[in-house]
Protein backbone atom coordinates (compact mmCIF):
# COMPACT_ATOMS: atom_id res chain seq x y z
CA UNK A 1 0.00 0.00 0.00
CA UNK A 2 1.49 3.34 -1.01
CA UNK A 3 1.28 6.38 1.24
CA UNK A 4 -0.42 9.60 0.36
CA UNK A 5 2.97 11.35 0.24
CA UNK A 6 4.29 8.82 -2.29
CA UNK A 7 1.21 9.26 -4.47
CA UNK A 8 1.58 13.02 -4.39
CA UNK A 9 5.28 12.77 -5.13
CA UNK A 10 4.52 10.59 -8.15
CA UNK A 11 1.85 13.01 -9.37
CA UNK A 12 4.28 15.92 -9.08
CA UNK A 13 6.86 13.95 -11.05
CA UNK A 14 4.32 13.06 -13.74
CA UNK A 15 3.11 16.67 -13.84
CA UNK A 16 6.69 17.86 -14.33
CA UNK A 17 7.21 15.33 -17.16
CA UNK A 18 3.92 16.38 -18.70
CA UNK A 19 4.77 20.10 -18.55
CA UNK A 20 8.23 19.59 -20.00
CA UNK A 21 6.83 17.58 -22.91
CA UNK A 22 3.95 20.01 -23.44
CA UNK A 23 6.40 22.91 -23.75
CA UNK A 24 8.31 20.87 -26.37
CA UNK A 25 5.05 20.13 -28.14
CA UNK A 26 4.16 23.83 -28.27
CA UNK A 27 7.64 24.53 -29.66
CA UNK A 28 7.06 21.90 -32.39
CA UNK A 29 9.50 19.36 -30.93
CA UNK A 30 8.98 15.61 -30.23
CA UNK A 31 8.34 14.21 -26.74
CA UNK A 32 11.46 14.06 -24.59
CA UNK A 33 10.94 10.80 -22.66
CA UNK A 34 8.46 8.89 -24.75
CA UNK A 35 9.40 5.46 -23.37
CA UNK A 36 9.36 6.48 -19.73
CA UNK A 37 5.85 7.92 -19.72
CA UNK A 38 3.07 6.13 -17.88
CA UNK A 39 -0.09 5.47 -19.89
CA UNK A 40 -2.10 8.21 -18.14
CA UNK A 41 0.53 10.84 -18.88
CA UNK A 42 0.96 9.67 -22.46
CA UNK A 43 -2.77 9.85 -23.21
CA UNK A 44 -2.92 13.27 -21.53
CA UNK A 45 -0.09 14.41 -23.79
CA UNK A 46 -1.81 12.94 -26.84
CA UNK A 47 -4.92 14.88 -25.91
CA UNK A 48 -2.81 18.04 -25.44
CA UNK A 49 -1.29 17.46 -28.89
CA UNK A 50 -4.77 17.24 -30.36
CA UNK A 51 -5.72 20.45 -28.48
CA UNK A 52 -2.76 22.18 -30.09
CA UNK A 53 -3.89 20.99 -33.53
CA UNK A 54 -7.39 22.49 -33.16
CA UNK A 55 -6.32 25.77 -31.58
CA UNK A 56 -8.29 28.75 -32.87
CA UNK A 57 -6.45 31.14 -35.17
CA UNK A 58 -7.32 34.67 -36.27
CA UNK A 59 -8.64 34.85 -39.81
CA UNK A 60 -6.38 36.56 -42.39
CA UNK A 61 -9.11 39.14 -43.08
CA UNK A 62 -9.32 40.07 -39.40
CA UNK A 63 -5.52 40.26 -39.07
CA UNK A 64 -5.19 42.49 -42.13
CA UNK A 65 -8.08 44.75 -41.10
CA UNK A 66 -6.80 45.29 -37.57
CA UNK A 67 -3.26 45.82 -38.82
CA UNK A 68 -4.41 48.51 -41.25
CA UNK A 69 -6.45 50.23 -38.55
CA UNK A 70 -3.57 50.21 -36.06
CA UNK A 71 -1.07 51.40 -38.65
CA UNK A 72 -3.30 54.33 -39.54
CA UNK A 73 -3.54 55.28 -35.85
CA UNK A 74 0.23 54.98 -35.42
CA UNK A 75 0.90 57.16 -38.41
CA UNK A 76 -1.53 59.78 -37.15
CA UNK A 77 0.21 59.81 -33.78
CA UNK A 78 3.68 60.08 -35.30
CA UNK A 79 2.59 62.73 -37.73
CA UNK A 80 1.10 64.72 -34.85
CA UNK A 81 4.28 64.45 -32.79
CA UNK A 82 6.41 65.59 -35.77
CA UNK A 83 4.20 68.67 -36.14
CA UNK A 84 4.87 69.79 -32.56
CA UNK A 85 2.53 69.83 -29.65
CA UNK A 86 0.62 72.89 -30.75
CA UNK A 87 0.15 72.26 -34.46
CA UNK A 88 -0.89 68.66 -33.98
CA UNK A 89 -4.31 69.92 -32.92
CA UNK A 90 -4.80 72.17 -35.89
CA UNK A 91 -6.07 70.78 -39.21
CA UNK A 92 -3.31 70.82 -41.82
CA UNK A 93 -5.19 72.92 -44.40
CA UNK A 94 -3.59 76.44 -44.82
CA UNK A 95 -6.94 78.20 -44.32
CA UNK A 96 -7.22 76.72 -40.80
CA UNK A 97 -3.66 77.61 -39.95
CA UNK A 98 -4.16 81.26 -41.03
CA UNK A 99 -7.35 81.39 -38.96
CA UNK A 100 -5.53 80.02 -35.92
CA UNK A 101 -2.73 82.61 -36.25
CA UNK A 102 -5.31 85.41 -36.38
CA UNK A 103 -7.14 84.09 -33.32
CA UNK A 104 -3.83 83.81 -31.48
CA UNK A 105 -2.97 87.42 -32.28
CA UNK A 106 -6.32 88.51 -30.86
CA UNK A 107 -5.79 86.44 -27.72
CA UNK A 108 -2.27 87.80 -27.15
CA UNK A 109 -3.49 91.36 -27.75
CA UNK A 110 -6.30 90.84 -25.26
CA UNK A 111 -3.90 89.41 -22.68
CA UNK A 112 -1.53 92.37 -23.04
CA UNK A 113 -4.46 94.76 -22.67
CA UNK A 114 -5.57 92.95 -19.52
CA UNK A 115 -2.04 92.97 -18.06
CA UNK A 116 -1.23 96.63 -18.56
CA UNK A 117 -4.61 98.33 -18.43
CA UNK A 118 -6.79 96.26 -16.06
CA UNK A 119 -8.20 98.04 -12.98
CA UNK A 120 -6.69 97.33 -9.54
CA UNK A 121 -8.45 95.43 -6.68
CA UNK A 122 -8.65 91.96 -8.26
CA UNK A 123 -8.09 88.76 -6.33
CA UNK A 124 -4.38 88.29 -5.80
CA UNK A 125 -2.42 85.06 -5.94
CA UNK A 126 -4.39 83.65 -8.85
CA UNK A 127 -2.40 83.17 -12.04
CA UNK A 128 -3.67 84.89 -15.21
CA UNK A 129 -6.64 83.05 -16.61
CA UNK A 130 -7.30 80.98 -13.50
CA UNK A 131 -10.79 81.21 -12.13
CA UNK A 132 -11.10 82.24 -8.52
CA UNK A 133 -13.53 79.53 -7.47
CA UNK A 134 -13.82 75.82 -8.06
CA UNK A 135 -16.19 74.75 -10.82
CA UNK A 136 -19.77 74.69 -9.62
CA UNK A 137 -20.31 71.19 -10.95
CA UNK A 138 -18.00 69.61 -8.41
CA UNK A 139 -19.53 68.06 -5.31
CA UNK A 140 -18.69 69.71 -1.97
CA UNK A 141 -16.80 66.71 -0.59
CA UNK A 142 -14.12 66.75 -3.27
CA UNK A 143 -10.50 67.06 -2.36
CA UNK A 144 -7.80 69.06 -4.10
CA UNK A 145 -4.70 67.08 -5.05
CA UNK A 146 -1.17 68.43 -5.15
CA UNK A 147 -0.76 68.46 -8.89
CA UNK A 148 1.90 70.31 -10.81
CA UNK A 149 2.09 71.06 -14.49
CA UNK A 150 5.26 72.10 -16.27
CA UNK A 151 5.08 75.79 -17.10
CA UNK A 152 4.54 76.65 -20.72
CA UNK A 153 5.79 79.69 -22.57
CA UNK A 154 2.74 81.82 -21.80
CA UNK A 155 2.64 81.15 -18.06
CA UNK A 156 3.94 83.54 -15.48
CA UNK A 157 6.61 81.88 -13.33
CA UNK A 158 5.53 81.69 -9.69
CA UNK A 159 7.56 81.41 -6.50
CA UNK A 160 5.17 78.74 -5.21
CA UNK A 161 3.96 75.92 -7.47
CA UNK A 162 0.35 76.36 -8.40
CA UNK A 163 -2.08 73.90 -9.82
CA UNK A 164 -3.06 74.35 -13.40
CA UNK A 165 -4.78 71.00 -13.72
CA UNK A 166 -6.91 70.02 -10.75
CA UNK A 167 -8.26 66.55 -10.15
CA UNK A 168 -11.09 65.89 -7.73
CA UNK A 169 -12.46 62.51 -6.71
CA UNK A 170 -15.48 61.83 -4.59
CA UNK A 171 -17.70 58.95 -3.63
CA UNK A 172 -21.45 59.15 -3.25
CA UNK A 173 -21.40 58.37 0.50
CA UNK A 174 -18.87 57.46 3.19
CA UNK A 175 -20.08 53.93 3.99
CA UNK A 176 -21.59 51.19 1.86
CA UNK A 177 -23.32 47.92 2.62
CA UNK A 178 -21.70 44.80 1.16
CA UNK A 179 -22.53 44.43 -2.53
CA UNK A 180 -23.94 47.95 -2.76
CA UNK A 181 -22.98 49.93 -5.84
CA UNK A 182 -20.23 52.48 -5.16
CA UNK A 183 -20.53 55.55 -7.39
CA UNK A 184 -17.27 57.42 -7.88
CA UNK A 185 -16.94 60.76 -9.63
CA UNK A 186 -13.60 62.03 -10.84
CA UNK A 187 -13.38 65.54 -12.29
CA UNK A 188 -10.45 67.23 -14.01
CA UNK A 189 -10.49 70.97 -14.48
CA UNK A 190 -8.14 73.21 -16.41
CA UNK A 191 -7.08 76.35 -14.57
CA UNK A 192 -4.52 77.38 -17.16
CA UNK A 193 -5.09 80.38 -19.37
CA UNK A 194 -4.87 78.22 -22.48
CA UNK A 195 -6.37 74.95 -23.64
CA UNK A 196 -4.80 71.87 -22.09
CA UNK A 197 -4.47 68.62 -23.96
CA UNK A 198 -4.69 65.50 -21.82
CA UNK A 199 -3.35 62.40 -23.52
CA UNK A 200 -4.89 58.96 -22.94
CA UNK A 201 -7.86 60.44 -21.13
CA UNK A 202 -9.38 59.37 -18.79
CA UNK A 203 -6.45 57.92 -16.85
CA UNK A 204 -6.71 54.53 -15.17
CA UNK A 205 -8.50 54.86 -11.84
CA UNK A 206 -7.75 52.36 -9.11
CA UNK A 207 -9.68 51.36 -6.02
CA UNK A 208 -7.08 50.82 -3.33
CA UNK A 209 -7.32 48.60 -0.26
CA UNK A 210 -6.26 50.90 2.58
CA UNK A 211 -5.05 47.97 4.71
CA UNK A 212 -2.45 46.92 2.12
CA UNK A 213 -2.03 50.02 -0.07
CA UNK A 214 -2.51 47.77 -3.11
CA UNK A 215 -4.97 48.26 -5.96
CA UNK A 216 -7.90 45.91 -5.73
CA UNK A 217 -9.70 46.95 -8.88
CA UNK A 218 -8.59 49.18 -11.75
CA UNK A 219 -10.91 50.87 -14.19
CA UNK A 220 -9.44 51.39 -17.65
CA UNK A 221 -11.93 52.88 -20.06
CA UNK A 222 -11.64 53.78 -23.71
CA UNK A 223 -8.88 56.37 -23.85
CA UNK A 224 -8.29 59.19 -26.27
CA UNK A 225 -6.79 62.67 -26.27
CA UNK A 226 -8.99 65.25 -24.56
CA UNK A 227 -8.69 69.01 -24.87
CA UNK A 228 -9.89 71.09 -21.94
CA UNK A 229 -10.61 74.76 -22.61
CA UNK A 230 -9.56 77.25 -19.89
CA UNK A 231 -11.88 76.79 -16.90
CA UNK A 232 -13.47 73.70 -18.41
CA UNK A 233 -14.10 70.57 -16.32
CA UNK A 234 -14.34 67.02 -17.59
CA UNK A 235 -15.93 64.50 -15.26
CA UNK A 236 -15.89 60.72 -15.26
CA UNK A 237 -18.45 58.61 -13.39
CA UNK A 238 -17.74 55.04 -12.38
CA UNK A 239 -19.87 52.37 -10.80
CA UNK A 240 -18.05 49.75 -8.77
CA UNK A 241 -19.85 46.58 -7.70
CA UNK A 242 -17.36 45.86 -4.89
CA UNK A 243 -15.61 43.10 -6.79
CA UNK A 244 -11.88 42.80 -7.29
CA UNK A 245 -9.99 42.35 -10.55
CA UNK A 246 -10.78 38.64 -10.44
CA UNK A 247 -14.51 39.21 -10.03
CA UNK A 248 -14.61 38.27 -6.34
CA UNK A 249 -16.39 40.38 -3.73
CA UNK A 250 -13.91 42.42 -1.70
CA UNK A 251 -13.85 42.09 2.09
CA UNK A 252 -15.23 44.77 4.40
CA UNK A 253 -12.78 47.56 5.13
CA UNK A 254 -11.50 50.95 4.09
CA UNK A 255 -10.87 51.79 0.43
CA UNK A 256 -9.72 54.86 -1.42
CA UNK A 257 -9.39 56.13 -4.97
CA UNK A 258 -6.09 56.63 -6.73
CA UNK A 259 -5.43 58.00 -10.18
CA UNK A 260 -2.76 56.91 -12.59
CA UNK A 261 -0.40 59.46 -14.06
CA UNK A 262 -1.80 61.43 -16.96
CA UNK A 263 0.22 62.91 -19.81
CA UNK A 264 0.01 66.36 -21.29
CA UNK A 265 2.26 67.46 -24.12
CA UNK A 266 4.32 64.31 -23.63
CA UNK A 267 5.02 65.07 -19.94
CA UNK A 268 3.77 62.98 -17.04
CA UNK A 269 1.52 64.73 -14.57
CA UNK A 270 1.10 62.77 -11.33
CA UNK A 271 -2.45 62.93 -10.05
CA UNK A 272 -1.97 61.76 -6.49
CA UNK A 273 -4.72 62.79 -4.17
CA UNK A 274 -3.54 64.79 -1.16
CA UNK A 275 -6.77 63.88 0.59
CA UNK A 276 -7.95 60.76 -1.22
CA UNK A 277 -11.62 59.96 -1.54
CA UNK A 278 -12.04 57.37 1.20
CA UNK A 279 -14.99 55.15 2.01
CA UNK A 280 -15.81 52.07 4.07
CA UNK A 281 -17.49 48.83 3.13
CA UNK A 282 -19.30 47.51 6.16
CA UNK A 283 -19.27 43.91 7.28
CA UNK A 284 -22.42 42.10 6.27
CA UNK A 285 -25.11 42.50 8.88
CA UNK A 286 -28.37 40.68 9.03
CA UNK A 287 -30.39 42.66 6.59
CA UNK A 288 -30.26 44.33 3.27
CA UNK A 289 -27.44 42.64 1.45
CA UNK A 290 -28.01 39.04 2.49
CA UNK A 291 -27.85 36.76 5.50
CA UNK A 292 -25.10 35.20 7.50
CA UNK A 293 -25.17 31.56 8.51
CA UNK A 294 -22.93 30.76 11.49
CA UNK A 295 -21.71 27.19 11.03
CA UNK A 296 -18.74 26.26 13.27
CA UNK A 297 -18.32 22.68 12.08
CA UNK A 298 -14.90 21.01 12.18
CA UNK A 299 -13.41 18.04 10.36
CA UNK A 300 -9.90 16.65 10.83
CA UNK A 301 -8.17 14.70 8.08
CA UNK A 302 -4.42 14.07 7.84
CA UNK A 303 -3.96 16.01 11.11
CA UNK A 304 -5.34 19.16 9.49
CA UNK A 305 -8.53 20.57 10.99
CA UNK A 306 -10.84 22.55 8.75
CA UNK A 307 -13.50 24.56 10.59
CA UNK A 308 -16.29 25.84 8.43
CA UNK A 309 -17.00 29.16 10.15
CA UNK A 310 -19.75 30.87 8.22
CA UNK A 311 -21.63 31.12 4.96
CA UNK A 312 -22.71 34.50 3.74
CA UNK A 313 -25.68 34.32 1.41
CA UNK A 314 -25.77 37.35 -0.88
CA UNK A 315 -27.98 38.05 -3.89
CA UNK A 316 -25.01 37.32 -6.18
CA UNK A 317 -23.81 34.11 -4.58
CA UNK A 318 -22.28 32.49 -1.53
CA UNK A 319 -19.17 33.38 0.44
CA UNK A 320 -17.92 30.39 2.38
CA UNK A 321 -15.31 31.01 5.07
CA UNK A 322 -13.24 28.36 6.84
CA UNK A 323 -10.35 28.39 9.26
CA UNK A 324 -7.67 25.78 8.67
CA UNK A 325 -5.06 24.71 11.22
CA UNK A 326 -1.44 24.80 10.05
CA UNK A 327 -0.44 21.81 7.90
CA UNK A 328 2.78 20.07 9.03
CA UNK A 329 4.85 21.97 6.44
CA UNK A 330 3.38 25.40 7.33
CA UNK A 331 6.23 27.85 7.93
CA UNK A 332 5.78 31.62 8.12
CA UNK A 333 8.59 33.66 6.64
CA UNK A 334 10.28 35.92 9.18
CA UNK A 335 10.71 39.63 8.61
CA UNK A 336 7.80 40.25 6.26
CA UNK A 337 5.33 42.98 7.25
CA UNK A 338 2.33 40.90 6.21
CA UNK A 339 2.35 37.27 7.32
CA UNK A 340 3.57 35.17 4.42
CA UNK A 341 4.16 31.42 4.44
CA UNK A 342 7.09 29.73 2.72
CA UNK A 343 4.68 28.22 0.19
CA UNK A 344 1.13 28.86 -1.00
CA UNK A 345 -1.83 26.81 0.25
CA UNK A 346 -4.59 27.17 -2.33
CA UNK A 347 -7.59 25.07 -1.33
CA UNK A 348 -9.82 23.49 -3.98
CA UNK A 349 -13.44 22.89 -3.03
CA UNK A 350 -16.77 21.71 -4.40
CA UNK A 351 -20.37 22.07 -3.31
CA UNK A 352 -23.82 20.72 -3.95
CA UNK A 353 -27.32 21.76 -3.01
CA UNK A 354 -29.78 19.22 -1.60
CA UNK A 355 -27.61 16.28 -2.66
CA UNK A 356 -27.48 17.20 -6.36
CA UNK A 357 -24.35 16.96 -8.52
CA UNK A 358 -21.20 18.34 -6.96
CA UNK A 359 -20.11 21.55 -8.66
CA UNK A 360 -16.72 23.21 -8.59
CA UNK A 361 -16.30 26.02 -6.05
CA UNK A 362 -12.82 26.82 -7.37
CA UNK A 363 -9.89 27.90 -5.25
CA UNK A 364 -10.04 30.03 -2.13
CA UNK A 365 -8.53 33.38 -1.30
CA UNK A 366 -6.31 33.01 1.74
CA UNK A 367 -5.32 35.09 4.74
CA UNK A 368 -2.36 33.73 6.71
CA UNK A 369 -2.07 33.93 10.48
CA UNK A 370 0.26 32.52 13.10
CA UNK A 371 -2.39 30.05 14.21
CA UNK A 372 -3.48 28.96 10.72
CA UNK A 373 -5.21 30.23 7.60
CA UNK A 374 -8.56 31.76 6.79
CA UNK A 375 -9.86 30.60 3.41
CA UNK A 376 -12.80 32.14 1.57
CA UNK A 377 -14.52 30.68 -1.47
CA UNK A 378 -16.87 32.67 -3.64
CA UNK A 379 -19.60 30.68 -5.39
CA UNK A 380 -21.25 32.89 -8.00
CA UNK A 381 -24.62 31.14 -7.82
CA UNK A 382 -27.71 32.71 -6.30
CA UNK A 383 -29.20 30.40 -3.68
CA UNK A 384 -32.63 29.07 -4.72
CA UNK A 385 -35.40 29.97 -2.25
CA UNK A 386 -36.26 26.33 -1.63
CA UNK A 387 -32.68 25.10 -1.02
CA UNK A 388 -32.61 22.94 2.12
CA UNK A 389 -28.96 22.08 2.74
CA UNK A 390 -25.54 22.72 1.32
CA UNK A 391 -22.80 20.12 1.12
CA UNK A 392 -19.40 21.76 1.03
CA UNK A 393 -16.29 19.70 0.33
CA UNK A 394 -12.72 20.95 0.66
CA UNK A 395 -10.79 18.62 -1.67
CA UNK A 396 -7.26 19.73 -0.87
CA UNK A 397 -5.25 22.31 1.07
CA UNK A 398 -2.02 23.07 -0.77
CA UNK A 399 -0.49 19.67 -1.39
CA UNK A 400 -2.56 17.97 1.33
CA UNK A 401 -5.47 15.88 0.16
CA UNK A 402 -8.82 15.69 2.01
CA UNK A 403 -11.66 15.58 1.66
CA UNK A 404 -13.10 17.63 4.52
CA UNK A 405 -16.85 17.47 4.06
CA UNK A 406 -19.62 19.50 5.72
CA UNK A 407 -23.38 19.56 5.58
CA UNK A 408 -25.05 22.84 6.45
CA UNK A 409 -28.75 23.44 6.91
CA UNK A 410 -29.88 26.52 5.00
CA UNK A 411 -33.05 26.94 7.02
CA UNK A 412 -31.37 29.02 9.78
CA UNK B 1 23.12 52.36 -12.19
CA UNK B 2 19.72 51.33 -13.40
CA UNK B 3 18.36 53.45 -16.17
CA UNK B 4 14.76 52.83 -17.09
CA UNK B 5 13.80 53.93 -20.55
CA UNK B 6 10.32 54.10 -21.93
CA UNK B 7 9.59 52.33 -25.19
CA UNK B 8 9.54 55.70 -26.90
CA UNK B 9 13.06 56.48 -25.69
CA UNK B 10 14.38 53.06 -26.76
CA UNK B 11 12.86 53.50 -30.18
CA UNK B 12 14.40 56.95 -30.48
CA UNK B 13 17.83 55.55 -29.65
CA UNK B 14 17.50 52.71 -32.15
CA UNK B 15 16.40 55.05 -34.89
CA UNK B 16 13.25 53.06 -35.66
CA UNK B 17 9.81 54.55 -35.56
CA UNK B 18 7.32 53.57 -32.90
CA UNK B 19 5.13 52.30 -35.70
CA UNK B 20 7.83 49.86 -36.90
CA UNK B 21 8.47 48.52 -33.42
CA UNK B 22 4.81 48.15 -32.55
CA UNK B 23 4.07 46.51 -35.92
CA UNK B 24 6.75 43.87 -35.25
CA UNK B 25 5.33 43.08 -31.83
CA UNK B 26 1.81 43.03 -33.27
CA UNK B 27 2.80 40.36 -35.82
CA UNK B 28 4.39 38.27 -33.08
CA UNK B 29 1.68 38.52 -30.43
CA UNK B 30 -1.61 38.83 -32.32
CA UNK B 31 -2.13 35.04 -32.73
CA UNK B 32 -1.29 34.39 -29.07
CA UNK B 33 -3.58 37.10 -27.72
CA UNK B 34 -6.38 36.02 -30.06
CA UNK B 35 -6.03 32.37 -29.02
CA UNK B 36 -5.89 33.28 -25.32
CA UNK B 37 -9.13 35.26 -25.63
CA UNK B 38 -10.78 32.64 -27.85
CA UNK B 39 -10.46 30.04 -25.11
CA UNK B 40 -12.47 32.27 -22.77
CA UNK B 41 -15.33 33.51 -24.98
CA UNK B 42 -17.91 31.66 -27.00
CA UNK B 43 -17.92 33.24 -30.45
CA UNK B 44 -15.43 34.45 -33.03
CA UNK B 45 -16.75 37.98 -33.37
CA UNK B 46 -16.40 38.61 -29.61
CA UNK B 47 -12.87 37.21 -29.71
CA UNK B 48 -12.04 39.56 -32.60
CA UNK B 49 -13.59 42.59 -30.87
CA UNK B 50 -11.72 41.94 -27.63
CA UNK B 51 -8.44 41.27 -29.45
CA UNK B 52 -8.84 44.57 -31.30
CA UNK B 53 -9.51 46.33 -28.01
CA UNK B 54 -6.36 44.82 -26.47
CA UNK B 55 -4.10 46.04 -29.29
CA UNK B 56 -5.74 49.45 -29.45
CA UNK B 57 -5.15 49.90 -25.70
CA UNK B 58 -1.60 48.60 -26.11
CA UNK B 59 -0.95 51.11 -28.90
CA UNK B 60 -2.36 53.97 -26.85
CA UNK B 61 -0.14 53.11 -23.89
CA UNK B 62 2.87 51.90 -25.88
CA UNK B 63 4.89 55.07 -25.33
CA UNK B 64 4.97 54.41 -21.61
CA UNK B 65 5.79 50.69 -21.79
CA UNK B 66 9.15 50.06 -20.09
CA UNK B 67 10.95 47.01 -21.43
CA UNK B 68 13.22 46.88 -18.39
CA UNK B 69 10.29 46.55 -16.01
CA UNK B 70 8.38 43.79 -17.78
CA UNK B 71 8.60 41.69 -20.91
CA UNK B 72 6.25 42.77 -23.67
CA UNK B 73 4.38 39.46 -23.34
CA UNK B 74 3.73 40.10 -19.62
CA UNK B 75 2.61 43.64 -20.39
CA UNK B 76 0.29 42.79 -23.27
CA UNK B 77 -1.26 39.80 -21.50
CA UNK B 78 -1.96 41.97 -18.46
CA UNK B 79 -3.93 44.24 -20.79
CA UNK B 80 -5.64 41.18 -22.29
CA UNK B 81 -6.60 39.74 -18.88
CA UNK B 82 -7.99 43.09 -17.72
CA UNK B 83 -9.90 43.48 -20.97
CA UNK B 84 -11.50 40.07 -20.48
CA UNK B 85 -12.32 40.82 -16.83
CA UNK B 86 -13.95 44.11 -17.84
CA UNK B 87 -15.88 42.33 -20.60
CA UNK B 88 -17.27 39.68 -18.26
CA UNK B 89 -18.07 42.24 -15.60
CA UNK B 90 -19.67 44.86 -17.81
CA UNK B 91 -21.75 42.39 -19.76
CA UNK B 92 -22.61 40.34 -16.68
CA UNK B 93 -21.60 37.31 -18.68
CA UNK B 94 -20.51 33.94 -17.42
CA UNK B 95 -17.90 31.85 -19.15
CA UNK B 96 -20.20 28.90 -19.68
CA UNK B 97 -20.88 27.60 -23.15
CA UNK B 98 -24.36 26.32 -23.88
CA UNK B 99 -24.35 22.62 -24.67
CA UNK B 100 -26.21 23.11 -27.93
CA UNK B 101 -23.37 25.32 -29.16
CA UNK B 102 -21.32 22.18 -29.53
CA UNK B 103 -23.70 20.74 -32.08
CA UNK B 104 -24.71 23.80 -34.01
CA UNK B 105 -22.75 23.14 -37.16
CA UNK B 106 -24.21 21.74 -40.36
CA UNK B 107 -22.61 18.60 -41.74
CA UNK B 108 -23.75 18.98 -45.32
CA UNK B 109 -21.57 21.95 -46.24
CA UNK B 110 -18.64 21.93 -48.60
CA UNK B 111 -16.16 22.50 -45.81
CA UNK B 112 -16.80 19.32 -43.91
CA UNK B 113 -13.30 19.06 -42.46
CA UNK B 114 -13.28 22.61 -41.15
CA UNK B 115 -16.73 22.09 -39.68
CA UNK B 116 -15.50 19.02 -37.86
CA UNK B 117 -12.58 21.00 -36.44
CA UNK B 118 -14.95 23.75 -35.31
CA UNK B 119 -17.29 21.15 -33.83
CA UNK B 120 -14.41 19.63 -31.88
CA UNK B 121 -13.27 23.06 -30.75
CA UNK B 122 -16.76 23.96 -29.63
CA UNK B 123 -17.12 20.70 -27.70
CA UNK B 124 -13.71 21.37 -26.16
CA UNK B 125 -14.89 24.82 -25.05
CA UNK B 126 -17.95 23.23 -23.48
CA UNK B 127 -15.69 20.93 -21.48
CA UNK B 128 -13.35 23.84 -20.66
CA UNK B 129 -16.24 25.83 -19.21
CA UNK B 130 -16.81 23.04 -16.69
CA UNK B 131 -13.33 23.51 -15.22
CA UNK B 132 -12.60 25.94 -12.38
CA UNK B 133 -11.63 29.51 -13.22
CA UNK B 134 -8.00 28.85 -12.27
CA UNK B 135 -7.84 25.77 -14.48
CA UNK B 136 -9.41 27.66 -17.41
CA UNK B 137 -7.01 30.54 -16.95
CA UNK B 138 -3.97 28.25 -16.84
CA UNK B 139 -5.06 26.37 -19.96
CA UNK B 140 -5.70 29.64 -21.83
CA UNK B 141 -2.30 31.00 -20.83
CA UNK B 142 -0.56 27.74 -21.76
CA UNK B 143 -2.27 26.88 -25.04
CA UNK B 144 -3.21 30.42 -26.06
CA UNK B 145 -0.34 32.57 -24.86
CA UNK B 146 2.22 29.71 -24.89
CA UNK B 147 3.58 30.82 -21.52
CA UNK B 148 5.92 28.66 -19.49
CA UNK B 149 4.71 27.40 -16.11
CA UNK B 150 7.01 29.92 -14.45
CA UNK B 151 5.46 32.81 -16.39
CA UNK B 152 1.95 31.54 -15.55
CA UNK B 153 2.92 31.21 -11.89
CA UNK B 154 4.10 34.83 -11.91
CA UNK B 155 0.90 35.98 -13.57
CA UNK B 156 -1.47 34.11 -11.24
CA UNK B 157 0.55 34.35 -8.01
CA UNK B 158 0.89 30.57 -7.70
CA UNK B 159 3.99 28.44 -7.34
CA UNK B 160 5.47 26.91 -10.49
CA UNK B 161 4.93 23.36 -9.22
CA UNK B 162 1.29 24.13 -8.38
CA UNK B 163 0.75 25.40 -11.91
CA UNK B 164 2.23 22.15 -13.28
CA UNK B 165 -0.04 19.97 -11.14
CA UNK B 166 -3.17 22.03 -11.80
CA UNK B 167 -2.42 21.96 -15.55
CA UNK B 168 -1.82 18.20 -15.53
CA UNK B 169 -5.04 17.53 -13.61
CA UNK B 170 -7.02 19.90 -15.80
CA UNK B 171 -5.89 18.24 -19.03
CA UNK B 172 -6.77 14.81 -17.69
CA UNK B 173 -10.21 16.08 -16.62
CA UNK B 174 -10.69 17.63 -20.05
CA UNK B 175 -9.58 14.46 -21.80
CA UNK B 176 -11.99 12.29 -19.82
CA UNK B 177 -14.90 14.75 -20.14
CA UNK B 178 -14.31 15.22 -23.88
CA UNK B 179 -14.07 11.48 -24.59
CA UNK B 180 -17.18 10.84 -22.49
CA UNK B 181 -19.20 13.44 -24.37
CA UNK B 182 -17.85 12.41 -27.76
CA UNK B 183 -18.93 8.83 -27.24
CA UNK B 184 -21.92 9.64 -25.05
Amino acid sequence: MTSRGENMGREYEEAAQFSENLDRLLAGQPYLTDDGLVEDTRTALDFARWMVSVRPAPSPAFQAGLKARLRQKMEEKESASRRGWFWRFIPQEPVWQVAVVMVLMLVVGGALWGTFFRPSGEITGVPPGMTASAPATLPPSTSVPQTTVPPTATQTPSATPWNGLMAFASNSKPVYAPGENVRIEVAFSNHFAQPLVLEDFPPAISLMDASTGLPIYTFVGEQSDKTLAPGETAAVSLDWDQKDNKGRPVPPGKYYVELETIESYGQNIPLNMAQPAVFDILPSASGEAGRLLEVEQSQTVASITVTLKQIEVTPGGLLVTAFITPPPDYVLLPGTPALQPSQNYPAAAGYSLDGAWVKDAGFSTVGYFGTGMEHTWYIPQALPDNAGFLTFIVHSVGEWEGPWQFEVSLDQ
Amino acid sequence: LLIILTQAQIVEKLGNTLADTFAGLYEQYLPKVYRYISYRVTDTSTAEDLTSAVFEKALTKFKTYQAEKAQFSTWVFTIARNTLIDYFRSAGKTRTVPLEAAFSFQSDTAVQEENERLEDLSLLKTCLARLSQVEQEIISLKFGAEMTNRQIAGTLALTESNVGVILFRAIRKLRDDFKGREHG
